[in-house]
């Protein structure tokens, strides 16, 4: 081997990963995921500014919903020239990468590089639990979009809030709504086998029998199943009802085992499992399927109609929970901002956000002294409109909050979803 | 030609290094004086994961068994800090000495299951057991966490609890007092034969070694180290979660290995350290970052099998190779096999 041969690779190498370093790279000072809106310049308002840090998956299985969420807030913002409540907004992303080692390193470069007065976003709960005790500890407030855990909403007084539901907030209404409008009086839950499985199906569960119903079987199957079929065939044929948790691409091979072996029980689910990410794919097999979620496309509001419309027009096709997420925490933010006088530190934004009241897509939005959102919940039914696959709206149980209808300090003693799992059908 | 005798070669040889270490170390030492408090975080990190990384190349790179289930040893680690440090009050010496037992243990069981297995099948095994250990700590909820893990791990039992550059300090001692005693090891008999395993098991076994048991030390005192790894991860994180046990970490540890250079005892640490900031740079210039790993990884397979400190070696060997150039070792025919004894001491290629 000749010397030139020898450095060749080594050139090559560096090279390459400098070209490449460099093709994303927009604002390397500035640090940063840049921004669609306003990156470049910082943006300054007649009050201020704000650095917003966007902490939601670009990479793994999550992206997509990342993505959409972070969508939603800069379509919000947008709309309102890069300022909220006259502040001007600076958007930074960092990429939590589905790992608590990597959100984590992530979150503090978010507060101590980039200077982020507010931290927006998180999908996967177990990444949440990981960085909001530093988010806690620095004194930055964390308006959570996606991650579910029902653990994360206990604490009153914490600087945490969360726009999206509890693994439980949205099935809970269901477990009524099933067994009293609906009359099904006997139900087989199937669900993923993990902590957002265990407590949606353990809320439909627990306000089901409360209300007089029978669960009668509980099958839980692994993340990411790829053969249905042993689940699907084990599913008790009595049953008046199967109530699903099986969000993601879980719902696509769900449904399609489901029709596949022609069983016609009817199916209420967990909204995440009729997502309108998923619908186009799933499209006949997810006909009919009945579902609870806090968000529909089609609500008939004035500011879901500003939603979609503004949405449509930019990413031409439908609006979903993950995006509806988005715009509603930047809807969140310039209200509690709107609260705030001058520079807004951590401890003004947390106690503006805590009377924070807006009418978001979804419909009205607060929050309860635990920070989590109180919003109505809608009960939806897939059925085509238009010739695409929609969650028609039919009927709604209004200002739904995490603990339903149940005495807070009783909801609190009862055991976790995780320890209830595998008793409701006993 | 005026030659120096080979005893002056290997003082002058080991005197450079130490004064190489001691510079380092002086370096590491003066970090907190220097780096923004989110740069410390991030190179308290790089020790956790250099030390990971240098626990599991004592099996990988020097015995020649590629574990592609290492990562179940740190998060051993990670979990027995979470589990004791929420649950119970036990001092910081004790829960060290838990994970040094914990992390042996686990070693002493991969390393039975694996007395005969090589190569791919070493792998594959490795990984299995991982993948179980895994799901352990995925559906034991009430002791884990779940997938939820356990989060708000604090760092009271600590010595000094409170302030970041002294947990980049203590952490900076244990990683120094591991490698050291990993170094130690490695130059033990018991270290040489671990060697051996990669140098040829057949031959280790014909002059009467029970080269079964060397497996089993192997993996025990590397799963002892990768556990204090994940230890350390686990303080410095203030959480332990199953994807410290997950499959994506054995496999970025094996990178980390390759990278810096498997047959060095400081390849992996190197490794680690370029990767992690390479990771941490890129994903905060483009949201494409595991694109540009991905390339880096490939070309690192394609044109550096031999890591960063093997090209380094290789270099130097020419260079030196050039200025002792004569006529007939030309005509001998020159060949570009690693020459191990003739490499510095910090990038030592073989423990001869």
């Amino acid at each position: 081997m000749s010397k030139r041969r020898a450095t060749r690779p080594l050139v090559a190498l560096t090279a390459a990963t400098l070209a490449l370093a460099g093709c994303g790279s927009q604002a390397p000072s500035s640090g940063g995921v840049s921004a669609d809106s306003g990156s470049g310049s910082a943006q300054e308002g007649a009050n201020g500014s704000l650095t917003v840090g966007l902490l939601n998956p670009l990479t793994g299985p999550f992206a997509a919903l990342g993505e959409d969420v972070n969508a939603g807030f800069e379509l919000y913002l947008d709309s309102k020239g890069g300022q909220l409540s006259d502040y001007g907004i600076n958007v930074v992303k960092e990429d939590p990468a589905n790992d608590p080692g990597v959100a984590t390193t992530k979150a503090r470069q978010l507060v101590q590089q980039e200077g982020a007065g507010i931290v927006i976003g998180l999908v996967n709960s177990g990444v949440a639990y990981a960085v909001a005790p530093y988010l806690e500890s620095a004194g930055v407030p964390l308006m959570i979009t996606v991650a579910g855990a029902d653990g994360l909403t206990r604490t009153k007084g914490g600087n945490l809030f969360r726009v999206s539901y509890t693994g439980s907030q949205d099935t809970m209404p269901a477990g009524d709504y099933v067994c009293k409008e609906l009359g099904l009086k006997t139900a087989a839950i199937v669900g993923l086998d993990y902590s957002f499985g265990w407590e949606a199906s353990g809320g439909f569960a627990r306000t089901y029998e409360d209300a007089g119903c029978k669960v009668v079987q509980e099958l839980y199957a692994p993340l990411a199943t790829q053969d249905w079929a042993p689940y699907v065939t084990q599913i008790n044929r009595d049953a008046d009802v199967v109530f699903a948790v099986t969000p993601g691409s879980d719902a696509v091979r769900f449904l399609k085992a489901y029709r596949g072996f022609g069983l016609d029980t009817p199916i209420f689910a967990q909204g995440s499992t009729t997502d309108e990410q998923l619908l186009p794919t799933m499209g006949e097999t997810a006909d009919g399927v009945m579902s609870s979620l806090h968000y529909s496309p089609v609500i008939d509001n004035p500011a879901n109609k500003t939603f979609v419309d503004a949405w449509t027009e930019k990413y031409d096709r439908s609006t979903n929970q993950y995006a509806e997420d988005g715009w509603a925490a930047a809807q969140a933010l310039e209200a509690a901002l709107s609260d705030v006088k001058g520079e807004p530190t951590g401890d003004g934004i947390t106690n503006a956000m805590r009377n924070v009241s807006i009418d978001a897509p979804r419909g009205a939005l607060r929050f309860d002294e635990y920070g989590q959102a109180i919003y109505d919940v809608y009960m939806r039914k897939v059925t085509k409109q238009d010739g695409k696959w929609v969650n028609k709206v039919v009927d709604t149980v209004p200002a739904v909050n995490q603990f339903y209808t149940y005495d807070v300090d009783e909801y609190l003693q009862f055991p976790p979803y995780d320890k209830l799992k595998g008793t409701w059908a006993k | 030609m005026n030659l120096p005798s080979p005893g002056d070669h290997v003082k002058s040889r080991r005197l450079r290094s130490a004064v190489v270490l001691g510079v380092l170390l002086l370096v590491l030492l003066a970090l907190p004086f220097v780096l923004p408090s989110f740069y410390l975080f991030v190179a308290t990190r790089i020790l956790a994961l250099g030390l990971f990384a240098t626990a599991f190349n004592i099996v990988f790179g020097f015995g020649g068994m590629p574990s592609l289930g290492h990562a179940a040893f740190f998060g051993l680690g990670a979990y027995v800090v979470g589990i004791a440090s929420t649950r119970s009050d036990l001092p910081f010496v004790v829960i060290v000495v838990l994970t040094l037992v914990a992390g042996t243990a686990l070693g002493v069981v991969f390393g039975l299951f694996n007395l005969r297995a090589k190569g791919i099948y070493l792998l594959l095994l490795t990984l299995a057991l991982a993948q179980a250990a895994y799901g352990l700590a995925f559906q034991q909820v009430e002791l884990t966490g779940g997938d939820n893990g356990i989060s708000g791990i604090t760092r009271e039992g600590v010595p000094i609890p409170g302030s970041a550059s002294a947990f980049y300090w203590l952490a900076l001692a244990m990683v120094v007092v591991s490698l050291s005693l990993m170094w130690a090891f490695m130059r033990s008999p018991v270290g040489m034969a671990i060697t051996g395993l990669r140098e040829s098991e057949s031959r280790l076994a014909a002059t009467g070694y029970r080269v079964g048991s060397y497996r089993v030390y192997a993996f025990a005192v590397s799963g002892a180290f990768s556990a204090v790894a994940g230890l350390l991860d686990a303080y410095l994180l203030g959480s332990a979660s199953p994807s410290n046990m997950a499959f994506l970490l054995s496999a970025e540890v094996m990178v980390f290995a390759i990278l810096g250079g498997a047959a060095f005892f400081f390849g992996p640490f190197l490794g680690a350290a370029v990767i992690l900031s390479l990771e941490l740079y890129v994903s905060t210039l483009t949201s494409r970052w595991t694109f540009v790993l991905g390339i880096v990884y490939v070309l690192t397979a394609l044109f550096m099998s031999d890591g960063i400190l093997g090209r380094i070696a290789y270099l130097r060997r020419r260079a030196r190779r050039k200025t002792a150039e004569s006529p007939t070792r030309a005509a001998a025919g020159e060949t570009d096999v690693a020459v191990p004894a003739d490499t510095d001491d910090l990038v030592e290629e073989r423990h001869t």
